[in-house]
């Protein structure tokens, strides 16, 4: 399975991205919504993205609106991962068409249970 | 100072005729740092000493603290996925034709920790019979007071939030309060906690209709799970299941119990409709 | 509503207890293979040269969060959330700007019609917010042989 990781720090792209890897992912990264749609342009469609909010260029909620509009990104799960931690903005996310929501900080653990939520942890992972 | 063997071997001892839960050997590491806090607290000097002035204090208050502290109450929301769907896809429409009279559930969790697991189950129930005007209720039990007087609370940190609660049912149930998460009045009416030790006769809890007994018969010996598992059997109602821990099994345990396959979750079922 | 708030209320909102859960919530996501920093009264340990993340908060009551720790702290901590001894520069500096985004994040959910996060600002000292604001909350630890502190700005 193939990830692709939006997140403006490169500290947090290296977590996130090396707890995808260890689940058996393959992944690719962006820094902010503008890279991850070239990066979405450009290369086969990952079954997942986790996108950040606060980013400069393009924010990740726009992102997720973006992606939404698009029929052809239509079978890839968005998951937000970010700081952002009241109700209302869980709220806004989901509207726009994010399905799933984790909120930093978070462990290894919660990340792996979001995905066995929405069906996308890869067979090879617990094994 | 590493904990002394008479210190251990007492520890054993206490944890094993209050909970049934079993401290092997090796597990001296394990009882030393889950009991260093309660040390500290005491102002004892160690923890071996710690232990001993409670050995000779007899004061039963002070022992129950150090069996709560030895329970490992490792909990998520909807734990393992595939049981919380086979309950909703599978058991619960069993159930509203085998209870279509008198339209009412009653669920038990059985070591319920903190009380994710109940909370799941009654989010489930309120989505699925109470939204067509059914009575549910979840009994809540768990050896620990500490664990039991968190779940009632209903308030959860960020941290436990984010482990296996679906985003949507996050913003359904919840409210946000300071640096914590509030389950919501409807869903916290579904559920009563209640202190209860699986190892003693189960007094006063009446019948269920489905039982959840997860990740706890780990801790206890082959006697104490056939025990359980029988005294289970008694407070099922007929046609009523049970759910268990993913290394956990009736087999060769007690064999009053069919097996049946939902997806790739076992579920348990008296013989002979019980 | 919101206009009433006196400083005061406000740092009722983020008491310096809210702010330790949250930076210890913080340790136990990224942080658990280290033993954890213990609260003190002010900083204390290593002097020399810091470093400051900085996040604004926009909204009814615009503030700031700072986590400022001295720079060996500072590489020490981003060594132990990437697992990886000897980052350069920049990589140390980004860590210590997540770090500030996510206390401001959680910080920004107790504040009453909070807007939005601002993206980290790195700098050689604490700023100061002026103008009415005032320090609202304040968590001092001390880690290892150096030391962290956040504090929260509202105005
Ligand atoms: C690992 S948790 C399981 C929680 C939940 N059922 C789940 O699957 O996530 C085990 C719980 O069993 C409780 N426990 C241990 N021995 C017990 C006993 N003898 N009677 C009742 N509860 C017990 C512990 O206090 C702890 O909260």
């Amino acid at each position: 399975m193939r990830a692709l990781v939006v997140d403006d720090s490169r500290a947090m792209r290296k977590i996130i991205g090396g707890a995808l890897r260890k689940l058996g992912y393959e992944t690719v990264e962006a820094a902010d919504g503008a890279e991850a749609l070239e990066v979405l342009k450009s290369g086969p469609l990952p079954d997942l993205a986790t996108i950040d909010w606060n980013m400069p260029v393009m924010d990740g909620l726009t992102l997720v609106t973006q992606i939404r509009a698009n029929r052809a990104y239509r079978t890839m799960t968005m998951m937000m991962v970010t700081t952002e931690a009241e109700h209302g903005q869980i709220v806004r996310a989901l509207a726009a068409g994010a399905h799933e929501y984790l909120i930093k900080p978070f462990t290894p653990d919660a990340l792996e249970e979001k995905l066995a939520l929405l069906g996308l942890l890869p067979e090879v992972a617990g094994a | 100072m590493p904990l002394t063997n008479q210190a251990f071997d007492w520890v054993c001892t206490l944890v094993r005729r209050e909970s049934a839960i079993v401290l092997e050997k090796g597990k001296e590491y394990l009882v030393e740092s889950r009991l260093v806090p309660l040390a500290r607290a005491a102002g004892a000097p160690d923890v071996s000493a710690y232990i001993e002035g409670v050995r000779v204090g007899l004061d039963r208050r002070k022992q129950m603290d150090i069996v709560e502290a030895l329970t490992t109450n490792e909990t998520s929301w909807f734990r393992d996925g595939a049981p919380f769907t086979a309950f909703s896809t599978a058991v619960l429409p069993d159930l509203k034709q085998t209870r279509g009279a008198t339209r009412q559930l009653r669920i038990w969790s059985a070591a319920c920790s903190t009380g994710q697991e109940a909370y799941s189950l009654a989010m489930l129930l309120k989505d699925s019979v109470v939204a067509e005007g059914w009575r549910a209720e979840i009994l809540a039990t768990d050896i620990s007071n500490e664990v039991l007087e968190k779940g009632r609370s209903g308030r959860f940190s960020q941290l436990e939030m984010n482990r296996g609660l679906p985003a949507n049912l996050l913003v359904r149930h919840f409210t946000r309060v300071g640096t914590q998460w509030q389950v919501n009045d409807d869903l916290k009416r579904m559920v009563t906690f209640q202190h209860m030790n699986l190892a003693l006769p189960f007094r006063g809890v009446g019948q269920f209709d489905v039982v959840f007994l997860r990740n706890v018969l780990i801790y206890f010996d082959v006697s104490t799970k056939r025990d359980i598992l029988q005294r289970v059997r008694a407070v099922l109602r007929p046609g009523g299941y049970l759910f268990l821990g993913g290394a956990e099994t009736t087999l060769g345990v007690d064999d009053g119990w069919e097996r049946t396959l939902i997806g790739r979750v076992s579920v348990h079922r008296p013989k002979n409709g019980g | 509503m919101t206009a009433g708030f006196e400083l005061e209320e406000l740092g009722h909102y983020v008491e310096d207890e809210a702010l330790l859960q949250i930076v210890m919530q913080m340790w136990d996501s990224f942080f658990s293979t280290v033993e954890p920093p213990y609260p003190a009264f002010e900083p204390i340990g290593a002097e020399g040269p810091v470093l400051c993340a900085s996040v604004s908060i926009s909204g009814a009551r615009p503030g700031l969060v700072t986590v400022t720790v001295p720079q060996a702290t500072a590489s020490a901590l981003a060594a132990v959330m990437l697992q990886e001894e000897a980052l350069p520069e920049d990589e140390v500096h980004d860590a210590l700007g997540e770090v500030a985004n996510i206390v401001a994040g959680n910080v920004k959910a107790l504040v009453p019609d909070a807007g939005s996060l601002g993206l980290p600002v790195l700098s050689t000292a604490t700023p100061r917010l002026g103008n009415g604001a005032a320090e609202v909350g304040r968590m001092d630890a001390v880690w290892r042989d150096g030391w962290l502190s956040v504090i929260v700005w509202l105005s």
